[in-house]
């Protein structure tokens, strides 16, 4: 976690990254992915997903449908925003659960 | 005003991906899409493998396991052609694709193959779940329960 104070502004918005690898056989396909965008819909924080160096919205079923990843693959979960401590743990707890 | 509520209430047509019989998305024998919880939508028991795109877009992927489509359609909306339940343990195995991800396609062209009894002497159903995944950015869809054919007026989207 790190806290990051923008010039002039009183937010502090924070940012949140940590590394999962998909335990579930199926991987991120449909019922996996509907789970985790029920989710991260809960959270107000921008919510994204990076595999390879390239990121998807956690919030888009789409997005995380065309990541395709699968059992095995390490994935990077980024929550970015006033509730991005509960973000992360919630987006932990769902991927844990699968 | 009026042509403003006017404009918002547009309504985008989608062409019959297959040919076959249109049932229900509520009666799919998988509740990840009988629930809904991947969007609305609909489903085709196809009579034939041949899929179609279902509307002017850009062929979003085509999944490695070649089962599932997304397409991103011209007007906004987000599709998931689902072929088959369960099809994603056939590694691909009785499915034939001619596109690539990231091409565009027009309504009609012929994206995809699927061996109907290749696929049913595996024990999967055959029934394609079509899925509006941004579901939230549309109020109301409409649709008739019938035998219908690949190209023919499947799904009237009211956003």
């Amino acid at each position: 976690m790190s806290n990051t104070r923008l010039g002039g502004d009183s937010k502090i918005w924070n940012r949140g990254i940590m590394k999962f690898t998909i335990k579930n056989k199926e991987g991120l396909h449909a019922r996996p992915a509907g789970q985790v965008v029920a989710e991260s819909k809960k959270y107000n924080s921008a919510i994204h997903f990076i595999k390879e160096g390239k990121k998807y919205n956690a919030k888009s079923i789409m997005s995380v449908m065309v990541m395709e990843a699968k059992l095995g693959d390490i994935i990077e979960i980024e929550c970015e925003g006033e509730d991005s401590e509960a973000a992360l743990k919630g987006m932990l707890t769902i991927l844990e659960s699968l | 005003m009026f042509g403003f509520l006017k404009k918002n209430n547009q309504e985008i047509k989608i062409y019959a991906p297959l040919s076959g019989e249109v049932v229900a998305i509520s009666e799919v024998r998988d509740e990840v899409f009988s629930k809904k919880m991947l969007g609305e939508g609909v489903a085709i028991i196809p009579s034939s493998g041949k899929l179609y795109a279902p509307a002017d877009g850009t062929l979003v992927s085509v999944f490695k396991t070649k089962h599932a489509y997304t397409i991103l359609t011209d007007d906004g909306l987000e599709l998931l052609i689902h072929c088959g339940l369960d099809t994603v343990e056939l590694a691909g195995e009785g499915f034939t694709v001619y596109k690539n991800s990231g091409d565009r396609i027009r309504t009609g062209e012929l994206i995809a193959e699927m061996d109907l009894e290749r696929i049913l002497a595996h024990r999967k159903e055959t029934i394609t779940p079509i899925v509006i995944t941004n579901s939230d950015q549309i109020t109301n869809l409409q649709f008739e329960t019938k035998t219908i054919a690949s190209g023919e007026l499947l799904l009237t989207v009211f956003r």
